[in-house]
């Protein structure tokens, strides 16, 4: 594991650094030693040499106040930018938002959605419990009422419980969802009072997501 | 009665420094500082100073409990007593603007801030625990290789002005040019200010050789007393000691509330002091070229104290803008510097001035 770990420090270097090569050109080294894994090919084996090119400064350079005086007058233009112009980017929150544009793939909090027919998505298969990083959901299946046409088919959730205090809007159960039921809106500031309040019932997963079109439906009358 | 309201004003101007360099680090990183607390965050050191009261202030287990108590006092009070021996102002109302006029003013500044070195030391070594032991190490190094250039850089102005006053080095400023700039011409003073051709055919006259070849030494002593001044406030590029990234906080990791307080106040008292002692030797002090001295009228004197004060600003504004802009010196190359470099080129400046000196006179 160091091994591969080594070879990669060393491949990342020399992507980056190769502005000053060699004046032979990169000295390629067959490594065949016995500490290496087993399933390593030769191909895969080989470490270059690389050479720092160190010059030496000129008197001017090496007084360094010539350099320090430099940068000082890129931090002057910093300065001067940000108090005349538009060099400064925070955004001060309170007054200034960025919910109108938040980009389409921002992750807020987790919903649960209905499909435009009415039907809850969600089939309590607790695939997004299981891969929940932090667990902060919690999930209790229970079979769906007696007359509604998908009883034979599918489960329904009992319990679906967020805890908001533990989600760390990673995404991956709105990834790992078969039925296309969980989403993360653009919703980023949860607050609450205590941490009870903190955690999101089923019915409030459901308001706040509301109904999603053009997903998949898996049923018909035939199956 | 001076010294009460000097320490007011001082204790003042240092939160005050804390709040410009939050807020101009940020502007030359392009975000804003703190500008919430009261109108643009003018109230964030008073919000500070009660956050640091109300911290909980504890002593570490096996530290020692004296050393660790002296070693805050000790960082915070030689800066504010190199302060009681600078010139603020010529004199206001026949008072002169000086809390202690000692004749051995100069040397006096030096010896003060070697002993903030004490409070560093025993910092590191009180709090029984390995970072601000090497914190302290290292910083103590550090001071005492740059307090040689410090004062070695100083001799050619002492042997200019001969006098080690602090008010007398100004006064001779006054009549013969800041030292970073001596070519000013002997004739040039508020008396003269009516007769412009006297004016004129004073300041040629002052522009001759001489003049300009005393430049050199004067300026190649206030490029070496300015960085070394860097080096002893522990300022980036000189800061390892409280090198965040290598020391956790260095020195002063394990105190809070007071004791951390007085460690973060005094590293900015001693800047301001520096930044005094700066203006004093090199920049002329409370003196403007055309401006008169206090003896023509208690505005005059206000004026003055206000040029100093102006000068200490731009000062510490350039210990800030330097800070944000240069990388920290590995801990050998800073020691070779002030060894090496600093050292010689302090020598080979003080025989360099003594060499024009003699021809000039």
């Amino acid at each position: 594991m160091m091994k591969l770990f080594s070879r990669f420090l060393k491949t990342s270097r020399l992507e980056g650094a190769n502005h000053q090569p060699n004046k032979n050109g990169p000295q390629v080294i067959e490594k065949n030693d016995s500490l290496s894994l087993p399933h390593e090919g030769k191909s895969k084996n080989i470490h270059q040499k690389f050479i720092v090119d160190r010059r030496k400064l000129n008197w001017f350079e090496a007084l360094y106040l010539p350099a320090i005086f430099g940068g000082m007058f890129i931090t002057l233009k910093h300065i001067k930018k940000s108090l005349f112009g538009k060099g400064i980017i925070t955004m001060q929150y309170p007054e200034e938002k960025w919910d109108s544009h938040l980009p389409e793939w921002y992750r807020g909090a987790p919903t649960l959605v209905k499909d435009e027919h009415g039907r809850e998505r969600c089939v309590s298969c607790q695939l997004c419990e299981f891969i929940c990083p932090p667990r902060a959901i919690v999930i209790k299946p229970m079979e769906i009422a007696e007359g509604d046409p998908w009883r034979k088919v599918e489960k329904a959730p009992r319990v679906f419980d967020i805890d908001m205090a533990r989600c760390i809007y990673c995404g991956l159960c709105e990834e790992v969802c078969p039925e296309q039921a969980i989403y993360l809106r653009k919703d980023y500031s949860i607050t609450g009072l205590n941490r009870t309040e903190m955690i999101h019932h089923k019915e409030q997963l459901y308001e706040m997501g509301g109904v999603m079109t053009g997903l998949v439906f898996k049923w018909n009358e035939k199956k | 009665m001076k010294s009460a309201l000097l320490l007011a004003v001082i204790l003042g101007l240092v939160s005050y420094t804390v709040y410009a360099e939050r807020r101009v680090s940020a502007l030359i990183q392009d975000r804003l500082g703190p500008n919430r607390v009261g109108w643009q965050g003018l109230l964030q050191p008073v919000a500070d100073a009660a956050k640091l009261l109300l911290k909980e202030n504890f002593t570490p287990q096996n530290a020692n409990y004296f050393y660790f108590r002296l070693a805050s006092k000790l960082a915070m009070v030689p800066p504010i007593l190199v302060l009681g021996v600078l010139p603020f102002g010529s004199s206001l109302f026949g008072v002169p603007m000086t809390i202690a006029s000692i004749n051995v003013g100069a040397l006096y500044v030096l010896a003060i801030s070697s002993i903030s070195v004490y409070g560093i030391v025993l910092a590191g070594w009180s709090s029984n625990s390995k970072y601000p032991f090497l914190g302290g190490i290292r910083s103590s190094s550090q001071m005492i290789s740059y307090e040689l250039s410090l004062a070695l850089s100083l001799i050619p102005i002492f042997m200019l002005v001969g006098s080690l006053n602090l008010s007398e080095i100004v006064q001779y400023q006054v009549t013969h040019g800041w030292m970073i700039a001596p070519w000013w011409p002997q004739g040039m003073n508020y008396e003269t200010l009516s007769h412009p051709a006297a004016l004129l055919e004073a300041f040629r006259a002052g522009c001759s050789l001489q003049r300009l070849l005393l430049w050199i030494p004067l300026f190649i002593s206030f490029l070496l007393f300015f960085i070394s001044m860097f080096a002893e406030t522990n300022r980036l590029p000189f800061d390892l000691p409280e090198a965040e990234q290598e020391l956790i906080g260095g020195y002063h990791t394990e105190y809070s509330s007071m004791g951390f307080a007085l460690f973060f106040l005094g590293e900015y008292t001693a800047m301001i002091a520096g930044a005094g002692v700066i203006t004093t030797l090199f920049l002329g002090g409370w003196s403007l070229p055309l401006v008169p001295d206090g003896s023509h009228g208690w505005l005059w004197g206000l004026v003055n104290i206000a040029v100093f004060f102006t000068k200490v600003i731009m000062i510490l504004f350039i210990f800030i803008w330097v800070r944000w802009t240069i990388p920290r010196f590995r801990f050998d190359q800073l020691m070779k510097l002030g060894w090496y470099f600093f050292f010689e080129l302090a020598i080979a400046n003080i025989f360099l001035a003594a060499l024009i000196l003699t021809y000039i006179k």
